[in-house]
């Protein structure tokens, strides 16, 4: 009795996997690595990760992840510092919510649901091009990484003390 | 007046995607810093926004849903309906239902799914694969964000579903007239064909019923034809043995057939029950564990749960104690039907042992032959070949026991003609 768990309908996943290999393969095209070798390891990545969680979608539901952001990092790392690189980089995490939005384990239509969520994301990241476009140097985008690394560590140090929950809002019934 | 205490409900929690997407952040944030170069930083910056983002949009007033659900479908299809209710808002959308499938059913078809802000509905259709009563717990009902980073398990009221399925004939078993094998305190048996005997009570009258015997009254009264029935012209009773006992065919394929077992003897004691017959039950394991003979709804009650709860037994008890503790629950000579994979051991075999303590046997033996289809590796001649090979050899151990009583090999888990036949021709039943 205690075997598979299945939610009522499932996603597919199949178009917004399509649109994060061409924005992950274009971020490749643009990065420090050659022609060949940065589209392939942008959309083999996505690739991989799509095939991972469409053979078993409960199982590797956090696994699939991985490769999408492993490659994510590699053409991120290796990518040199271009405003066309940096909005890319950008366009990359972005399509990469979107495809995470799209699980084929869960109700079908998450990429749609989790517009609102992703468009103000989206914001964020535009905000911080247009600052790196409008402040000459990269003392600008430096500080900027900082406070945001700060800001993770704050926020993973509080994810991690309140393991295993974070409760919002109101704990009694209304 | 108390006032009662509101319960707290439950909390939002973070998924290990959050923990993933905030440390691949983080990690990109500090590239960053260490390159010195703001790509890294540009495509962490989604990574981390997003658990901020989705922690922001719980929607506070979704924390109850109420399930209210139904089985229905024939033979070995199942169809499931529900409806789940609560104000879900835009957020219907990202509720879902963890539904454990039963062991041995597949999924026919993807669910279907209708959502609306106030009522979701939903069909599912599954397949057994063999006879069994299985109870579906309460599935868990959760929201979680379309990203998938924060989920909060909904609570509500959630009955469990109850699932019977067993072959479709046993429904009319209890209109058949099983022999009387025992006679009533201070009875006499006459040799004068009739109607006799004290009013014993009102039972479902069969197509080929007399006018005589039908109570107009009480079929005026209900709607349905009701007839007479006669305490000399009562049915005979019938005691279920189940036979719980491990065997050489190892805890997996004993558990299914037991499933198939524990179905067939839930399908025969409702039907049997329905019309009034006395039935009694006993499980045999390690010790005898037995519901007497009675009839009525609190019987119903008891004798179905006691069906519904036997399990394995890890330890085999003797033949002989069971044997000894039918005459202990029940009066000798009431009709008893064994049902017992036997694997072939001959000590194992409970006939011998209950027919000597005076109780006509009948055995019911579900196979485990249909279990092992396709398993083999085989071509298909070949596995046609080891199939009826195999069936050959069972019916010659099987046919051992006709000593004993009449035995139905039961291969084809979806019909049990051949046990009605034997029980409706009481001559097939007096073994010497």
């Amino acid at each position: 009795m205690n075997e598979p768990v299945l939610p009522l309908d499932r996603g597919g996943g199949l178009a917004t996997a399509v649109l994060f290999g061409f924005t992950a393969g274009v971020f490749g095209l643009l990065g420090g690595l050659s022609v060949l070798y940065g589209p392939a390891i942008g959309v083999g990545g996505v690739a991989i990760a799509s095939a991972l969680r469409g053979w078993r979608p409960e199982q590797y539901r956090t696994v699939a992840l991985a490769p999408a952001i492993l490659a994510l990092a590699i053409l991120a790392a290796t990518a040199p510092p271009v405003p066309a690189a940096e909005l890319f980089g950008g366009l990359s995490g972005l399509a990469f919510l979107l495809w995470a939005a799209d699980d084929p384990s869960r109700p079908s239509g998450g990429g749609r649901r989790a517009v609102p969520t992703i468009a103000l994301a989206s914001l964020g990241v535009g905000l911080a091009w247009a600052i790196t476009l409008a402040v000459p140097g990269r003392a600008a985008d430096i500080g900027l990484a900082g406070a945001l690394l700060a800001a993770a560590l704050v926020l993973l140090a509080v994810l991690l003390a309140r393991l295993p929950r974070l409760t919002l809002g109101s704990t009694r019934n209304a | 007046m108390i006032e009662e205490e509101p319960r707290p409900h439950q909390p939002v929690r973070w998924t290990s995607r959050a923990y993933l997407l905030v440390i691949a952040g983080g990690g990109l944030a500090a590239v960053a810093v260490a390159l010195r170069d703001p790509v890294p930083l540009f495509a962490g910056l989604p990574l981390l926004l997003a658990p901020l983002l989705a922690a922001a949009s719980v929607p506070q007033q979704l924390y109850q849903v109420d399930l209210d659900w139904a089985s229905s479908g024939l033979g070995q299809d199942v169809t499931i309906t529900g409806e789940l209710r609560a104000k879900f808002g835009r957020h219907a959308g990202d509720v879902s239902l963890a539904l454990p499938i039963p062991l041995g059913t597949t999924e026919v078809g993807p669910a279907e799914i209708q959502r609306g802000p106030e009522l979701i509905r939903f069909t599912i259709r599954w397949r057994f694969a063999e006879p069994s009563i299985v109870t579906i717990p309460a599935p868990r009902i959760f929201w979680r964000d379309p990203l998938g980073l924060t989920e909060r398990t909904l609570e509500g009221a959630r009955p469990s579903l109850p699932l019977e399925r067993y072959p479709p004939g046993l429904q009319h078993v209890g209109a058949m007239r099983l022999e009387r094998t025992v006679m009533l305190p201070g009875e006499i048996r006459t040799r004068v064909a009739g109607a006799s005997g004290d009013f014993y009570g009102l039972r479902e009258a069969a197509p080929d019923e007399p006018p005589r015997h039908i109570n107009w009254r009480a079929t005026a009264r209900t709607g349905r034809l009701l007839a007479n029935d006669y305490q000399l012209e009562r049915t005979g009773d019938l005691i279920v043995l189940l036979d719980t006992r491990p065997s050489a065919l190892g805890p997996e394929v004993d558990e299914r057939l037991l499933g198939v077992a524990r179905a067939a003897v839930y399908g025969i004691a409702e039907s049997l029950l329905r019309s009034k017959i006395r039935i009694g039950f006993a499980a045999f394991g390690e010790f005898l564990e037995a519901v007497p003979l009675s009839t009525g709804r609190i019987h119903r009650v008891r004798i179905l749960r006691a069906i519904v709860g036997a399990r394995r037994s890890d330890v085999a008890g003797p033949s002989e104690r069971c044997a000894l503790g039918l005459r202990r629950f029940f009066r000798p000579g009431v009709t008893t039907l064994v049902v017992s994979a036997w694997a072939g051991d001959p000590s194992f075999d409970l006939l011998p042992y209950v027919r000597r303590q005076g109780f006509p046997v009948i055995l019911l033996s579900p196979s485990p032959l249909p279990m092992f289809v396709g398993t083999g590796g085989l071509a298909p001649e070949d596995e046609a070949l080891a199939q009826r090979l195999e069936r050959l050899e069972r019916r010659t151990r099987l046919s051992d026991l006709w000593v004993h009583g009449p035995v139905v090999d039961w291969d084809d888990y979806w019909t049990l003609d051949r046990l009605v036949r034997v029980l409706r021709q009481p001559a097939h039943r007096r073994v010497s």
